[in-house]
């Protein structure tokens, strides 16, 4: 404990303290104190930890955030250290607020969830280490979903990615029976004459349905990667995000997050996310700053996110 | 993949949603002899899809697909070994 969790020490600085997850309540002097849970993953421990921590520190109630952080309610400001101390012995510490990045979220993952394709887990605790709390002109957001179901909302997030596959087909033991095309929720599947499955690329997302229900295993993964999605916001004007890469392969992804995180803090200012810097220079200047190349998704193939498309 | 195969039980799951129309799928399978062959008739969409591939994934083999009455398929699946 240090001497600045001295009872006398006055509420100076709400900024800072909410750079450190410490988010104001009604109630004078409490504060609602966010846990940093990346990727929403805590071991039975660590939620033990928290939920002694609420009874202790806090009133006994717990919150959960929209994204996926644990926030203990009603914390005085003169128990903040005590609190940190307590979390820091299981390992745990307080998620960020204010204009930084924002802990990763995302989904189970491959190692669960059969859906899944890509190890959303490693890779957005990966990202996570890099680049928690760095400053930026707003929040940043950045999200990994397992699939194009997309059920964490990256299409939604400052910088979301999202597992995807390129399925290729082994003729040779393709039956021709016609499942996949059947299963394909896209349209993106017909059959030829002979029955073999024929791939339009530019309707098919890479959810990998195809591969899953081939009775021969003759529809395969050729290539795992990620499609991503920049500059998306809720709030009070919502924008789903521009899609703008597909295929990234997984080693390229903080690469993406540093030019992206580089290319923001060049040509915004402060209280602009990145959907809105997006708006004013135009995806195309984004994309040429931040994505590699051959993962670029060209305007013209950018995948429709304003209606429904079945 | 289109020959016709004896089944040796059959279910009918389009009464039902996801998840029930895979798990009374699969609780049909264990009924059955390994070798054994399944007919279960599905409604086209979301059952089409998962119910081959999590039979797929618990080393069952989808032996024949082909449309039943309108808007349905006709599935059978091939009891793997335990």
């Amino acid at each position: 404990m240090t001497e600045s969790s001295s009872a006398k020490t006055p509420v100076a600085d709400l900024k800072a303290l909410k750079a450190g997850g410490f988010i104001k309540q009604r109630q004078p002097d409490l504060f609602t104190v966010r846990v940093r849970a990346p990727m929403g993953a805590l071991t039975a421990q660590q939620l033990k930890a928290i939920a002694e921590a609420a009874e202790r520190y806090g009133n006994g109630r717990l919150h959960l955030s929209v994204r996926q952080s644990p926030e203990i309610i009603g914390v005085a400001h003169d128990r903040f250290d005590e609190l940190v101390d307590h979390l820091a012995l299981a390992g745990l510490s307080p998620a960020s607020c204010g204009p930084r990045v924002r802990a990763v979220t995302g989904c189970s993952g491959c190692a669960v969830n059969p859906l899944a394709l890509i190890d959303t887990q490693a890779l957005g605790e990966a990202v996570d280490r890099a680049f928690f709390g760095q400053t930026t002109h707003g929040k940043f957001k950045i999200t990994f979903s397992g699939c194009p179901n997309d059920c964490t909302r990256a299409k939604c997030a400052d910088l979301g990615f999202v597992g995807m596959v390129a399925p290729g087909l082994d003729e040779e033991s393709c039956s021709a029976c016609g499942l996949c095309a059947l299963a394909c929720r896209n349209g993106a599947l017909s059959s030829d004459a002979n029955g073999i499955p024929v791939r339009d690329r530019s309707s098919c997302v890479g959810c990998g349905d195809c591969v899953r229900v081939c009775p021969e295993s003759a529809m395969r993964t050729a290539a795992v990667g990620l499609a991503v999605y920049a500059g998306g916001k809720h709030g009070r004007v919502p924008r789903i995000a521009d899609h703008v890469a597909a295929m990234l392969p997984s080693e390229l992804v903080d690469e993406v997050v540093s030019a992206t995180l580089d290319w923001y803090r060049r040509n915004g200012s402060r209280g602009l996310r990145l959907g809105h810097v997006i708006e004013e220079l135009g995806v195309e200047e984004y994309k040429r700053a931040a994505i590699p190349a051959p993962f670029r998704v060209p305007a013209s193939a950018q995948r429709q996110t304003g209606r429904i498309v079945r | 993949m289109s020959e016709t195969v004896v089944h040796n039980a059959r279910l009918d799951v389009t009464a039902d949603i996801c998840p029930i129309t895979w798990v009374r799928t699969k609780l049909a399978l264990e009924t059955l002899e390994t070798g054994e062959v399944l007919e279960v008739l599905v409604n086209e969409g979301e059952p089409l899809r998962n119910i081959p591939g999590s039979a797929k994934d618990e080393g069952h083999r989808v032996t024949a697909v082909r449309p039943g009455a309108e808007g349905t398929y006709i599935l059978h699946i091939r009891r793997g070994g335990r």
